[in-house]
């Protein structure tokens, strides 16, 4: 056997060229390959991030009207009940309730439609780490004039004149925009940070205040400290009217949200939109919310499935609707599905040009050798052993190649998933307009190199079918004549 | 001792809608330790002969018997096994595994047999010390000349110990000195070692060599001299 590996390994570089050239097709194939699928899988992992995972969760509790007529008056009993028998399911991570509705927003210039909701600030935290998203730098036009007298580049400071009025809750993403490198990070950023520090707070139990996102703030010239007013209907065709402080300004990464939601404390908006039910004898109020949003431990779509399942069965009741966020949320389940299949089909036609290449090289490389495979048999090699060796040699390229192009993948799947990149101009608006963050990272290793893999070789054993049968129907007589 | 019986042997291609007969009933035989040259003109079916007898192709008609056994009646496989233990080639044009050296190309058909590595070397590196080559045992085909890869071609014949050599036009590609060379090198092992060898060649100086010459014209033996 080591011997025929050696004839293998031999043949594989007596003409080095055309080798290269099929592990090299292989190769960028491979490579190709990962990458594309890796930005794919990426930006999904990255829209249920921003959509599901901060926002929604992966099942969503509501009255069971509520998906026909998406109103207030479809609001469901909250109850710490439910959520103990929601919790008790072991693939539950958080419970998160909420009541969600609409309204007009007023400052003193502008007005707006806003979503108010009404959260438990510790469990909505728990579950889209709303805290991290608080602004913590504005940039204004006076703190640049301060951070001008620090000896901050020219170039520096022309760059932040083009983001006045920016919010960042992220030095990484302050970092991109002002296009600083790790030393200039480094040095420039807590400069800017301690002259364009934004103060913001966080949302108590019971508290009268509201965060307001970004965009929305931006939009309505407001800041923390401001009052906002907000007016809409409430539960039943009750007017709904208040004056809150805006305790925080946050940054949210789907951009949709992040031009309309207003948080409150969960009560603080049950009372706003009066969403309770008071008992015929006047001594127990129900109160009401839109959505128990839960996110799971495991998240792949069998743990979904099943974890609805046992919500279904701990809850009990006809009243309430379970479903997983693909149901919940169809459009970007669509939207997933139908790019996911464009993706692969891409990949599948690369891999159909690379499989005709590799089988160009093996169709070469059997006619010019016919006479020394004739020579072969005529002096005893059997023809299962012939094939042999030709397989082996198959192998080498296909396992050069895959490897090579798995290892180079690495250290580009590696950065591009730490330091997704963010689009800017009109790709980064596109992706804006479809509620999703502007950015591409890169999907962390997943059973999407195993299918490269699978893919690779299940290409060479089909290309293998040529020469094997080639081999068997030699006639040695034609052989020998070459 | 009679190794080689061929009885009624007949061979005829078809080239479209044409029947060649390359062989038209030839009856012959050949002994333990002969030195025989088949010869004729081009088209003759000298070297199909030389086919038929080492099982590379199989007869229309007739029987191939080799020391008792019609290979005609082997199967594919079996007759690729009886190919590497009894008989030994040596093409025209040398055809050695470019990719393996001189040493390895003798010692291929050893480990087709199964040999233990000590002995592929001993005999490969004893037999390319009997063409003359042990100055170059690690040189690849390429690197060697027309001659010097025919001898490789012979020391490989010998390699699996066979019972007969068939040679087709082994000095063809050669010029004179390799030609005498690589005849007396042959005739060495004929005499010495009691190798058979049957060529098939219109070169004379093999025939001046050769103590057996059958002439084949059109298919059929014409004449069969022994000198």
């Amino acid at each position: 056997m080591k011997d025929f590996f050696k004839i293998a390994w031999r043949n594989v570089w007596r003409n080095k060229r055309r080798s290269l050239i099929t592990m090299s097709s292989i190769f960028f194939a491979v490579f190709l390959a990962l990458i594309m699928r890796s930005f794919q899988l990426g930006s999904y992992e990255s829209m249920i991030n921003s959509m599901v995972e901060m926002y929604s969760g992966y099942i969503q509790i509501e009255n069971k009207d509520f998906p026909e007529d998406n109103t207030i008056d479809n609001s469901s009993e909250y109850s710490e009940n439910i959520i103990s028998k929601i919790e008790s399911v072991e693939n539950v991570k958080t419970v998160v309730p909420r009541l969600s509705s609409f309204s007009y927003a007023y400052s003193k210039d502008q007005s707006k439609g806003i979503l108010f909701t009404g959260i438990n600030p510790q469990k909505e935290n728990e579950m889209t780490g709303l805290i991290k998203q608080l602004v913590n730098v504005k940039i204004t036009e006076q703190a640049v004039n301060n951070i001008k007298q620090k000896n901050v580049p020219r170039e520096i400071i022309n760059k932040l004149l083009t983001i006045v009025n920016n919010y960042y809750s992220d030095d990484k993403i302050l970092k991109f925009d002002l296009e600083l490198s790790n030393d200039e990070a480094r040095e420039y950023i807590p400069i800017i940070k301690k002259y364009a520090a934004y103060k913001n707070e966080y949302l108590k139990q019971n508290d009268k205040g509201v965060l307001i996102s970004a965009g929305l703030a931006k939009y309505l010239k407001l800041d923390v400290g401001d009052s906002i007013i907000l007016m809409g209907m409430g539960y039943h065709g009750v007017s709904a009217a208040g004056k809150f402080k805006i305790k925080g300004i946050v940054l949210l990464p789907n951009p949709k949200l992040n031009d309309m939601i207003i948080y409150g404390e969960l009560n603080n908006v049950q009372h706003y939109f009066s969403t309770y039910t008071v008992s015929d004898d006047f001594k127990d109020t129900t109160f009401l919310l839109s959505t128990y949003a839960v996110n799971l431990k495991n998240k792949d779509d069998e743990s979904i499935a099943n974890s609805r399942d046992e919500i279904i069965k701990n809850i009990n009741s006809d009243l309430f609707l379970v479903r997983g966020w693909k149901d919940a949320n169809k459009e970007l389940a669509n939207q997933i599905k139908s790019d996911n299949e464009t993706g692969v089909l891409m990949i599948m036609l690369l891999y159909v040009v690379i499989a005709f290449g590799v089988l160009g090289t093996v169709l070469m490389m059997i006619a010019e050798r016919q006479r020394e495979m004739g020579v072969m048999i005529a002096v005893g090699m059997k023809k299962t052993k012939l094939a042999l060796i030709v397989s082996i040699e198959m192998a080498f390229i296909s396992f050069v190649a895959l490897v090579s192009g798995i290892l180079v993948s690495v250290p580009f799947i590696i950065l591009g998933n730490i330091f997704p990149i963010r689009l800017k101009g009109e790709m980064a608006q596109m992706m804006i307009s479809y509620g999703f963050e502007p950015v591409m990272p890169l999907a962390w290793f997943g059973s999407y190199y195993t299918d490269q893999v699978i893919s690779v070789i299940v290409i060479v054993l089909l290309v293998m079918i040529y020469p094997l049968i080639s081999i068997n129907r030699l006639e040695i007589i034609k052989a020998l004549r070459g | 001792m009679k190794i080689i019986e061929l009885k009624n042997l007949n061979k005829v291609y078809h080239e479209g809608e044409i029947d060649v007969h390359a062989v038209r009933g030839i009856d012959l035989s050949f002994q333990q330790g002969e030195f025989t040259a088949i010869v004729g003109p081009s088209g003759s079916g000298k070297t199909t002969i030389l086919n038929l007898i080492g099982g590379l192709d199989n007869p229309t008609d007739g029987d191939i018997i080799i020391d008792e056994v019609n290979i005609g009646n082997l199967k594919s496989s079996a007759l690729t096994d009886f190919r590497m233990k009894n008989i030994g080639f040596v093409f025209q044009a040398y055809n050695l595994i470019p990719v393996l050296t001189a040493k390895e190309n003798v010692e291929f058909i050893m480990h087709l047999q199964g040999k233990s590595k000590k002995e592929r070397t001993e005999r490969a590196l004893q037999l390319l010390k009997e063409v003359g080559l042990s100055e170059r045992v690690n040189s690849r085909p390429a690197k060697l000349s027309g001659g010097q890869q025919q001898r490789v071609a012979v020391a490989r014949a010998l390699a699996s110990k066979p019972k007969f050599i068939l040679a087709d036009e082994p000095t063809a590609n050669l010029d004179s000195e390799s030609t005498a060379n690589l005849l007396d090198i042959m005739e060495k092992l004929n005499k010495d070692e009691n190798i058979t060898f049957i060529f098939s060649t219109h070169d004379s100086r093999v025939v001046n060599k050769a103590r057996r010459v059958v002439t084949v014209e059109d298919g059929k033996v014409v004449s069969d001299i022994t000198k």
